[in-house]
């Protein structure tokens, strides 16, 4: 019996408030020095994508006062698992709002919103404009696009980092009313649940498309994207820093919670990135079972080699 | 076999203290406590982790690095390095270097209601 897969496919965007006159700051770091494509651009957006997603946008920047993280974008796979997952969030006591075709964002279908119970804004949709890829489809060269070697040039967007003050509450709602998975988790003494990798579907680099860390609710703690392998990361890591980019410390690590080779850097506004490679295949089948750390092992889930925690790595970046 | 206080110090930072076994490294014993002292080579011969014994007496698990032991200007032996040294009576120790505290429970430290551990 295959899986049937409905409702939530993956994740597909992220959209940032920014406190950047015409973003020009914003602009300058993920188009120019990042890597990433500009699709469109309007009076008050920028539409960014990585140059191996066929959709239209994986960041959308906006100017506000205060940076901010405004919402996170999952592509469902049609209408009826749209209005199915209205209902469930409605039913799970969680106020639902409606916005037509190309509101807000451009080149999108009709879509709803809701806060998660970590506080963050998701926003589901069944249809985006599509840009096809860089390379086109036919016999393409799979390559880095040569006016974007020498940046980072992510692939995809990978996963989001969210902190929640109930970690458990959080996952809990993104499995039985998103219908999300949950791939590992980190567990406290008393097995209390303080951080959940959840996914949808089996992916290049799968396991995880939303990753829910303790903290203080409604905060991002870092966006990663798809890299090819772990000597892509190290290079870029070289091209990062001589363009003066702050990189996070562990520097460049395996990071065995989500099994990925991970470089974390800071964007100009203080946003934590990462650049992943590897990371676990999930097999979606029913009697799949997530991996469970022990808190007292989390050096060995976040930085293999060095077996540390760096403190500063748990803080919300946004 | 005995357990001596060890008592460790730094310009810096408020003094700390902890047990170690006779047959403990004084680094393995802090990092037990919850102090990272800085280390690297951990068999007794790169020197980040000298230290001076103001009070008491170690004993050595391996040999150590003779240069790194010395003051730099007159040479004499002045230093002791943790990583390979063991209590051998109740010891307060001057580190050259800052230690770090690591956490028992980082991650549970940052849900609400907890106490930083």
């Amino acid at each position: 019996m295959g899986l049937k897969h409905r409702g939530i496919l993956r994740i597909a965007y992220v959209r940032l408030g920014l406190n950047d006159n015409r973003l020009t700051q914003s602009l300058n770091f993920y188009r120019d020095r990042f890597g990433m494509l500009e699709s469109m651009r309007d009076s008050e957006r920028a539409y960014l994508r990585c140059w191996h997603e066929t959709f239209q946008y994986n960041l959308v920047l906006e100017q506000t006062a205060e940076n901010q993280l405004i919402e996170i974008g999952f592509h469902v796979r049609d209408e009826e698992g749209l209005d199915h997952l209205t209902n469930k969030i409605e039913v799970a006591g969680i106020q639902v709002e409606q916005s037509a075709a190309n509101e807000p964002l451009n080149g999108m279908g009709r879509s709803i919103s809701f806060t998660i119970p970590g506080g963050q804004r998701l926003r589901l949709f069944a249809d985006m404009a599509q840009s096809g890829y860089v390379t086109g489809f036919e016999s393409p060269d799979w390559v880095t696009p040569r006016e974007l070697r020498g940046t980072a040039a992510p692939m995809f967007l990978n996963h989001v980092g969210l902190t929640s003050a109930d970690p458990g509450a959080t996952i809990d709602f993104l499995s039985d009313v998103l219908g999300f998975g949950l791939s590992e988790k980190i567990v406290s003494e008393d097995g209390k649940r303080l951080s959940g990798l959840m996914f949808r579907m089996c992916r290049d680099v799968g396991g995880q498309e939303l990753a829910i860390f303790p903290g203080e609710d409604g905060h991002l703690h870092h966006i990663a994207f798809t890299k090819e392998d772990p000597n892509d990361i190290l290079v870029i890591g070289q091209y990062l820093r001589e363009d003066g980019i702050n990189i996070d410390s562990y520097g460049p690590t395996k990071q065995s919670y989500g099994n990925t080779f991970s470089l974390h850097f800071f964007d100009n506004f203080g946003i934590r990135l990462e650049l992943c490679c590897g990371g676990r295949n999930i097999d979606a089948h029913p009697e799949s079972e997530p991996v469970i750390w022990d808190e007292s092992e989390l050096s060995k889930a976040l930085s293999y080699y060095d077996a540390d925690v760096n403190p500063g790595f748990l803080d919300h970046s946004l | 076999m005995r357990t001596f206080q060890v008592e460790l110090r730094h310009s810096e930072q408020s003094a700390v203290q902890f047990g170690c076994r006779s047959d403990q490294s004084i680094l393995d014993a802090a990092y037990c406590a919850g102090y990272l002292l800085a280390s690297t080579c951990l068999r007794g011969g790169c020197g980040a982790c000298r230290a001076k014994v103001i009070v008491g007496k170690i004993s050595e698990l391996a040999p150590m690095s003779n240069t790194h032991c010395q003051d730099p200007v007159s040479g004499k032996i002045t230093h002791r390095l943790l990583c390979v040294a063991a209590p051998a009576t109740d010891v307060i120790i001057e580190m050259d270097r800052p230690w770090r505290t690591r956490s028992k429970n980082p991650l549970s430290s940052r849900l609400p209601g907890r106490l930083p551990g």
